[in-house]
């Protein structure tokens, strides 16, 4: 008895001594100045906390979604912010944890008149057209419905606006002004304003989402800029430039789909084919600092053609076609379209002109058609109301070619996400905004896991795993979407990097960092680094990892967190660098195997799925990339 | 009530339906359809001047004499396609005119003094029965110590217990020490977090067991889905029921909206009472799943 009380007490006291010997040495030999504040609370402006949202949800406001869809802009932010909502399909549904903000990004293009138009609203059915499409309606069958469809979508591709009227426009968009500025709750939940700008040249997809800083008083001194206006994204720069300097309020285009645009997202050259100048890369880089990486209609990553030493690059690809299904793709065009090789190509047009175009920071977001964003394999609602879970929803086309039936994408290949990851000081439309600016984001393919990641030159392999690690990163350091500053001679540049797991998620299989570069020959060059490994996994002789392993039952949609790990950390240090070569850094996060959507869908309807359905997942997370450029 | 009455006046079907009922009267007191007369179409000052607003809304500036004429020209020859129409059943089989006086019908339903702010007993008394929803939920300040089962495995939970051991033994356990575990991503030390708020973060065992915690000593392990944690609560908020003058307009929105619905499904309740519905079951279990359009972007 007292023997125990004995050691327990030395134990309190060795615990003690560790804690205060360490200062008590430093004291004693204190030649050092004393730098900073006593208080370690002070000056911490840095971002703590994550915040979880989707920039590109569509709700009834837009043109191809009312035809089907009745669910607006309310609904949206409802659903959102964590409230069950019925679903056009009749069920009920409800997200796991709420988002943090939302951006209702419709379609600027008919902004609005599906929904007008069926409600009767006399203003539109002023219009001859809407009269025409009102009738349709009227009669109600699938054909009709599609035929309205089809004259919208056929004006867009044909670049001729057929309904004109700018009172239709301003009194939707004042709609969605007012439902937004109704739902934005400072501290608790962000309601965006945006529109989503729907150029599609030949049917290669342009689109960009524009989302506003400000809410109505500011937003509401502009309409929505549409491809009637223009389809050439230099004029969509000069519609943004005009509102700032309208208002002083700001404003960002944020691109995605470049895996169908092709060839066309990340071009060498303009719209009228000139090389890119300086003018429009510091243009580009200046509006549209993030790229949406991930969503519904695939990954845009890399692809494993642009990366074949890259075992994870094949993941929810969409390459048979452009968007419309028109023309198939080609190998010369993946390189314009996919993110790393365009963050690669902004180097070489850097070293050309003295800036960079793609210069972007990544995000995920859905894209959804049914006004709720949802990207977790076990709750996925789907592409747009016809992909709702259903036991047939796998066969119904999300592209539907004209030209060769095999361009067609189909209900089985939605990939089930993604969100957008913000590390703002508080969730607010200025602080989230602020953050997207300065690209302090990161994509997830659906998962809300935690991933730091910083640059910096003086990082040391204990701070990655210090409780000082952020602190450590910020003081030392910059974070994701950041520009590492000047070289040291000889030094070569580190990093920190930790990711945690969806607290109802899947563990962690690994961390990478992916490094792309101009060499000296004017190659550009990539590379995969496993830094992190879960299981006490090392990478070996040959550079290869044994796999994490599988614990997916596909029959009954389960999976278990017996391998893997909950936390990852690493310092890593580029053993390949040469302080004359650009090049950029990023993150990715592997997560152990989890069922894919259908899994979830076979269990649930009792179905077979078709033959070559992927059931088994690795959902992911790219960081915003950190750039080093040479001194001259 | 009076701006409910005017506005109701103000919907074009209402002053059809009174219009409507002014002319029957007047053709059956002229003689009915058998007498000679032509059906009259009437517009009152009132028209005009209704005209005369709604052009300034659109527009910004009053309208010319001639761009007044012809609204009324408009408004005439509209009037004459209607009735027409509708004397020909063209409105019958049509979903839009259904939705549309449906909709009306709603709204003519939701009564005369729905415009009206509720008197503060019923406010009161709505606040009582719904006190649940405006329940502000107990709230803990917490700090924690993170033991890492994927860096200690099985020693993971021994660890944590020494360490407590440790702790609890100390004259002053201090009132955070994070240092005593492995780095953790997220923060050490939470203030005044609601049990649905800790657990979107830790998950919701570990929420569950932080909020029955007593407060000022180190407990645990409480395992979340990142690993064990030390815990120290250094204060419990209870929930608490706010007072309705706190909370008076979220109430009160929820008022309006609660007995708007009321009253529309009161109404509509009425309504179908006077139906018998046969539906065909069967056709329905058959039914295969509708094709929907395709939408792209």
């Amino acid at each position: 008895m007292k023997k125990a009380i004995f050691w327990k007490t030395l134990a309190g006291w060795l615990l003690a001594a560790l804690l205060v010997l360490p200062a008590a040495a430093q004291g004693q030999g204190a030649k050092q100045p004393i730098v900073g504040n006593y208080c370690p609370y002070l000056g911490e402006d840095y971002p703590k906390n994550v915040y979880w949202g989707d920039t590109h949800v569509h709700t009834s406001y837009s043109f191809d979604a009312g035809v089907i869809l009745d669910l607006g802009p309310d609904a949206a932010y409802r659903f959102a912010r964590g409230e069950e909502i019925t679903a056009q399909g009749g069920m009920k549904v409800k997200l796991i944890r709420p988002l943090d903000f939302l951006v209702v990004s419709d379609h600027a293009e008919y902004l609005g008149i599906t929904p007008r138009i069926k409600a009767g609203d006399p203003v539109v059915l002023k219009d001859p057209v809407a009269q025409r499409w009102a009738g349709r309606f009227a009669k109600g069958t699938f054909e009709d419905v599609y035929a309205v469809f089809m004259d919208m979508v056929t004006s867009i591709y044909e670049d001729k606006e057929l309904i004109q009227d700018k009172a239709i426009k301003q009194s939707a968009w004042e709609y969605i002004l007012d439902t937004a500025e109704k739902f934005n709750d400072p501290g608790n939940f962000t309601a965006f304003v945006g529109f989503e700008w729907t150029s599609m040249p030949n049917g290669n997809n342009l689109h960009r989402n524009v989302i506003f800083k400000e809410g109505k008083a500011k937003a509401g001194q502009v309409l929505p800029f549409s491809l009637f206006d223009s389809e050439d994204p230099e004029d969509l720069w000069k519609y943004m430039e005009n509102y700032e300097k309208k208002t002083g309020g700001e404003v960002l285009a944020i691109p995605h789909n470049g895996n169908l645009s092709n060839g066309l997202m990340f071009p060498l050259t303009d719209s009228k084919g000139n090389p890119l100048s300086r003018a429009y890369a510091e243009a580009r880089a200046r509006w549209e600092p993030l790229v949406e990486a991930t969503q519904i209609k695939g990954d845009s990553e890399t692809h494993p053609v642009l990366s074949p030493g890259d075992e994870f690059a094949d993941f929810e690809t969409w390459d048979k076609s452009n968007l419309m299904g028109t023309a198939p793709k080609e190998k010369w065009m993946l390189q314009y379209e996919y993110v790393r090789s365009a963050l690669k190509l902004g180097l070489l047009i850097e070293e050309k002109t003295g800036a960079n175009p793609y210069k972007f920071g990544m995000i995920g977001s859905t894209d959804t058609h049914t006004a709720l964003s949802t990207a977790r394999e076990a709750n996925f609602w789907g592409k747009h109301v016809g992909v709702e879970p259903s036991p047939n929803r796998m066969n119904v086309p999300i592209i539907r070619s004209k030209v060769d039936p095999k361009l067609s994408s189909f209900g089985r290949d939605m990939s089930a996400a993604g969100y957008a990851g913000v590390w703002a000081t508080e969730n607010t439309r200025a602080a989230l905004f602020d953050a997207m600016k300065r690209r302090e984001v990161y994509a997830s393919t659906g998962p809300r896991m935690t991933v730091r990641f910083f640059g910096g030159w003086d990082f040391a392999g204990a701070d990655a795993t210090s409780p000082d690690f952020v602190d450590t990163g910020y003081g030392k350091g910059v974070p994701m979407g950041g520009d590492l500053p000047r070289a040291s001679a000889g030094k070569a540049p580190t990093f920190l990097v930790s990711a945690l797991k969806d607290p109802d998620g899947a563990n962690l299989d690994r961390i990478q960092i992916i490094k792309g570069w101009l060499d000296k020959k004017g190659k550009l060059r990539e590379k995969v680094y496993d830094v992190a490994l879960s299981d006490g996994r090392r990478v070996g002789r040959d550079g290869k990892v044994r796999p994490v392993g599988n614990t997916v039952d596909v029959a009954n949609a389960t999976y278990t967190n017996t391998i893997g790990d909950a936390q990852l950390a690493a310092f890593w240090r580029d053993p390949d660098f040469d302080a004359k070569e650009r090049a950029f850094y990023y993150a990715r996060v592997i997560e152990i195997p989890t069922p894919r959507w259908p899994a979830y869908d076979a269990k649930f309807f009792h179905i077979k799925m078709p033959e070559g359905t992927r059931m088994v997942t690795q959902d992911r997370a790219y960081t915003s990339p950190i750039w080093y450029t040479p001194a001259n | 009530m009076r701006r409910l009455i005017s506005s109701v006046l103000r919907e074009p079907l209402v002053q059809l339906i009174v219009l409507g009922a002014l002319l029957f009267g007047l053709n059956a007191w002229l003689g009915g359809p058998a007498g000679n007369a032509r059906p009259v179409i009437q517009v009152y000052a009132s028209d005009v001047d209704r005209f005369r607003e709604l052009f300034g809304l659109r527009w910004g500036r009053p309208p010319t004499g001639m761009e007044l004429r012809g609204l009324v020209n408009q408004y005439v020859r509209e009037e004459i396609l209607y009735r027409e129409a509708v004397a020909l059943g063209l409105d019958q089989d049509d979903t839009i005119v259904r939705r549309r006086l449906a909709q009306k019908m709603e709204f003519v339903s939701q009564g005369v003094d729905s415009g009206e702010e509720p008197s503060e007993e019923e406010l009161a008394r709505f606040f009582e029965r719904n006190a649940a929803r405006y329940r502000e939920p107990a709230r803990v300040t917490f700090t924690h110590i993170y033991f890492s089962r994927d860096r200690r495995g099985a020693a993971a939970d021994r660890d944590a217990k020494s360490a407590l051991t440790a702790l609890m033994d100390r004259p002053e356990p201090p009132l955070r020490a994070p240092q005593l575990g492995d780095p953790f991503m997220l923060q050490y030390d939470y203030a005044q977090r609601s049990e649905q708020e800790i657990a979107d973060l830790f998950g919701s065992d570990f929420a569950a067991a932080v909020m029955g915690l007593s407060t000022g000593s180190w407990q645990g392990p409480v395992a979340s889905s990142y690993g064990l944690h030390l815990v120290r609560v250094s204060e419990h908020l209870p929930a608490r029921q706010p007072t309705l003058k706190e909370v008076r307009k979220t109430v009160l929105a929820d008022f309006e909206e609660a007995r708007r619905k009321e009253k529309i499904e009161a109404f509509y309740a009425r309504l179908r009472k006077r139906y018998r519905v046969v539906v065909d079951e069967k056709a329905l279990e058959e039914a295969p799943s509708s094709a929907v359009a395709e939408v792209r972007q």
